[in-house]
Formats: C-alpha cells, sequence, structure tokens
C-alpha cells in the first residue's frame, strides 16, 4: 500500500497538497503509527500477563478501538479525496 | 438478456429514492464511503479464512470456530456493502446498465455470493480432516478469486 500509495501521489502530487482529505489522512496515518508505537513499547511489553485473560486490560482496548477509528477515518478521507482534489 | 433489462433500469433511476439521492450533494459520496468500509470488512474476514485454509495463519484454531467467529462480520460487511451498493445504483442506473465494468462486476458479485454459502460454508463447516489439504486451498483461492473480482471491476466501473 505504501508503495502503491506513494506512486499515486507521486503522479498528482501538487493536487494532493492542495487537498485538505489528503492530508487528513496522512495525519491520521500517521497517527495509526503513533498508536502501535505507544502500543508496543507499554502495554504490549507485559503480554504475558493479560494474553489469556478474555477481556484485555483498558490501554490495550483503547489501542484497539483507536486503530479501529483511525484506519476507518483513513479508508473515509482516501475516498473522500476523489471528490475535492 | 441485458437489452431487455434496460426498461426496469431506466424505471428504477426515476424513482423518487433515486431522485432524491441525485439532487444531494453528499448521499452519493456518503454512500461510497460506507460501501468502502463494508468492502473492507467483508474482504478482510474472507482473506482471514482463505489463509486459515491454505495453513498461513491460526493453524492451532479449528476452522469451524473461526468460521463461526467471523461470520457477523462478513454478514455486517456484506449488508452494509449491498446496501449502500443499491443506492449507488439506483442513482445512476442506465450508466451503470450501459457499463462493461458493471456487468463484470455483476457476474463476479452472483458467482461470489453462490461459492461464499456452497463450496466455502461446507469446507468451513466441515470436519478437519474431512476434505485433503489441496481442496482446502483451491477453496480458499476460488473465493477470493471472485470477491476481489468484485472489488476490481468495481473499481472499473469508474474507468469506463
Amino acid at each position: 500500500m505504501f508503495v502503491t500509495g506513494g506512486l499515486l501521489t507521486w503522479s498528482l502530487a501538487l493536487r494532493c497538497y492542495g487537498s485538505p482529505f489528503f492530508w487528513a489522512k496522512m495525519i491520521m496515518l500517521l497517527l495509526a503509527g503513533l498508536n502501535i508505537a505507544i502500543y508496543h513499547f507499554t502495554i504490549d511489553r507485559r503480554q504475558a500477563v493479560w494474553d489469556e485473560a478474555p477481556i484485555p486490560p483498558a490501554q490495550a482496548r483503547i489501542a484497539g478501538l483507536v486503530s479501529l477509528t483511525l484506519w476507518v477515518g483513513i479508508i473515509a478521507a482516501g475516498r473522500l479525496m476523489a471528490y475535492f482534489l | 438478456m441485458w437489452d431487455r433489462l434496460y426498461p426496469y433500469f431506466l424505471w428504477i433511476e426515476k424513482t423518487p429514492p433515486a431522485h432524491a439521492i441525485r439532487e444531494s450533494k453528499w448521499i452519493f459520496t456518503i454512500a461510497e464511503v460506507f460501501h468502502l468500509l463494508g468492502l473492507t470488512l467483508l474482504l478482510g474476514t474472507v482473506l482471514i479464512m482463505a489463509l486459515r485454509l491454505s495453513g498461513f495463519v491460526l493453524q492451532r484454531k479449528a476452522v469451524a470456530g473461526i468460521a463461526r467467529e467471523l461470520m457477523p462480520f462478513s454478514i455486517g460487511g456484506l449488508t452494509l456493502a449491498l446496501s449502500t451498493g443499491a443506492l449507488l445504483f439506483i442513482s445512476e442506473a442506465t450508466k451503470c446498465w450501459g457499463n462493461v465494468a458493471f456487468r463484470y462486476k455483476m457476474l463476479f458479485l452472483f458467482l461470489a455470493l453462490l461459492f461464499q454459502f456452497t463450496g466455502l460454508q461446507r469446507i468451513t463447516r466441515a470436519d478437519e480432516h474431512r476434505f485433503p489439504p489441496l481442496a482446502r486451498k483451491m477453496t480458499a483461492l476460488v473465493a477470493v478469486v471472485l470477491w476481489f473480482g468484485v472489488a476490481i471491476a468495481g473499481r472499473a466501473i469508474a474507468f469506463f
């Protein structure tokens, strides 16, 4: 996706630059990356403790929810770019 | 046969809801976004199932169990994609009628739905050792090809 997305952006770089949805998408991508990094360096370190629990601790659930929300937003912003490019 | 459907396509395009979608600035766009979300949900579950049947992921979990847990997400994604797809379709039915990619999409959709609830369901609900690995892999491959055929043909509608 980074490769094909990179090519698509490259071909229409200036129009992407002017699209608010493009920037919204990029920011959400960045936040999604940040979210998974935070997860890995904190609660995931103690995964062995809660691995078998039917419901993971709040911090892990929040990470999951944030991830879901951001990726839904990324899909939506990506689609909306076509209208406001 | 497709020619004979034209009057119906024309009729549905002239119904008040179809008109309302065309008039609105947002309904079509929002429907497209939810169409994509439904599609990602559905294709995601199809891919997980296919990877499991091919032996790449979740090897220690029974196929039937995974199928049961994924079912609400497959059905949810499918329902979302079909309902929003219907909205998109009625607003420009005659345009779809004349679009070759749309015809292929409908063909793939029909085959994918048929296969999902026949061949694939038989494999995923069967006992682990009832079918040989090759049969399971082939079933997974057919399901993936059919569903991604729907997606690719759908994307191609915009190019014709």
